[in-house]
């Protein structure tokens, strides 16, 4: 359609003006619901970081400063006034001496390699005790890292309860082994022990009865061995087989004597079980 | 030298002797402490008593032929 040279000109500039103005209205309209909407979400965000036991940090690599947010007099002890200031060498100090290095070394390393930096290390809080940390920070450009420092105490706290009670279970069944053990050591000793005590009189006097032939053994070899002996004077020979006679002659009556107990017990055995 | 081996030798007799009535005293001390019938006590009690006399024997004997 052909533009009409009279006063469409001026309807067109008109209509391009109001446009304008309108896209204008849409675009400031649209920007400022945007920022609500970021509004919203930052208050969203911080409400869940401060009831959250997280620390956020944003840390210029060039300066060392660090902007803290979240629930910072939760995780460190210090109010936020106290701990704004904290900066990265203020940060190191806090770790626990033991951990310090490693978190110093993996720091410096994340950086360099530019990869994530995970850690878990003991930072001390204002009281002086220490809450375990699992630290979590990301390269966003080339000066700046940002993370979450997050307090795992309770976490850690519960491991460490689980592995004592585990250590406990494992004793327990140690200490089972070892008490049964013992029982076993014991029942043996209880069955020998009755095993001896099932042994007849009988069978007792005859091992004493075997210990005084032994000895008649002994004695008649001695006696035989004395007699020739040249070594040994008449007078002392004399008193020697004399000795050994009186030796023989009770040790024999011994054997006679446990040979009627064991008849004894034989008969006395006999009655009880007519 | 034989001399000396023989006299060694009963020597060593002499002491298996004394060892021998020591374990039947010891045997006898055993018997006791768990022995109940009073007849078998009395006699195993005196043969004991014998046997104590039977180690004094045997060291005199030893000492006789030292």
């Amino acid at each position: 359609m052909a533009i009409k040279p009279t006063g469409s000109n001026k309807r067109l500039s008109q209509k391009t003006k109001a446009s304008a103005q309108g896209r204008q209205v849409d675009l400031a309209v649209t920007g400022s619901a945007a920022l609500k909407k970021l509004t919203e979400l930052e208050i969203r965000y911080r409400v869940a970081l401060e009831n959250s036991k997280q620390l956020l940090y944003d840390l210029n690599l060039k300066t060392g400063r660090i902007v803290w947010s979240g629930n910072i007099s939760s995780v460190t002890g210090y109010s936020p006034a106290e701990f704004i200031d904290c900066d990265l060498a203020r940060w190191e100090k806090l770790i626990h001496p033991d951990d310090r290095k490693l978190a110093a070394k993996l720091l410096a390393k994340a950086i360099k390699t530019r990869t994530k930096y995970h850690i878990e290390y003991r930072f001390r809080r204002k009281n002086g005790q220490y809450a375990f940390i699992e630290d979590a920070g990301v390269l966003v450009d080339k000066q700046r890292m940002v993370g979450t420092m997050n307090d795992v105490s309770q976490l850690k706290e519960k491991i460490n309860q689980l592995e004592r009670v585990n250590d406990l279970m494992v004793g327990r069944e140690l200490k089972m082994v070892e008490l049964k053990e013992k029982i076993r050591a014991l029942t043996g000793k209880a069955k020998a022990a009755s095993k001896a005590k099932r042994r007849s009189w009988s069978d007792k006097f005859k091992e004493a009865v075997a210990m005084e032939e032994d000895v008649i053994w002994q004695l008649n070899d001695t006696y035989r061995r004395a007699v020739e002996e040249s070594t040994i004077s008449f007078f002392k020979k004399r008193q020697a087989k004399a000795l050994l006679s009186q030796l023989t002659k009770e040790s024999v009556s011994h054997r006679r004597k446990i040979n009627s107990l064991i008849n004894y017990e034989r008969n006395k055995k006999q009655k009880s079980a007519d | 030298m034989n001399e000396i081996k023989n006299k060694n030798r009963l020597i060593k007799m002499m002491s298996d002797l004394y060892l021998l009535e020591k374990q039947a005293k010891e045997l006898y001390d055993d018997f006791l402490i768990t022995l109940k019938d009073d007849k078998a006590r009395k006699i195993i009690s005196q043969i004991r008593n014998d046997e104590i006399k039977h180690m004094k024997m045997a060291k005199a004997l030893l000492n006789l032929v030292k």
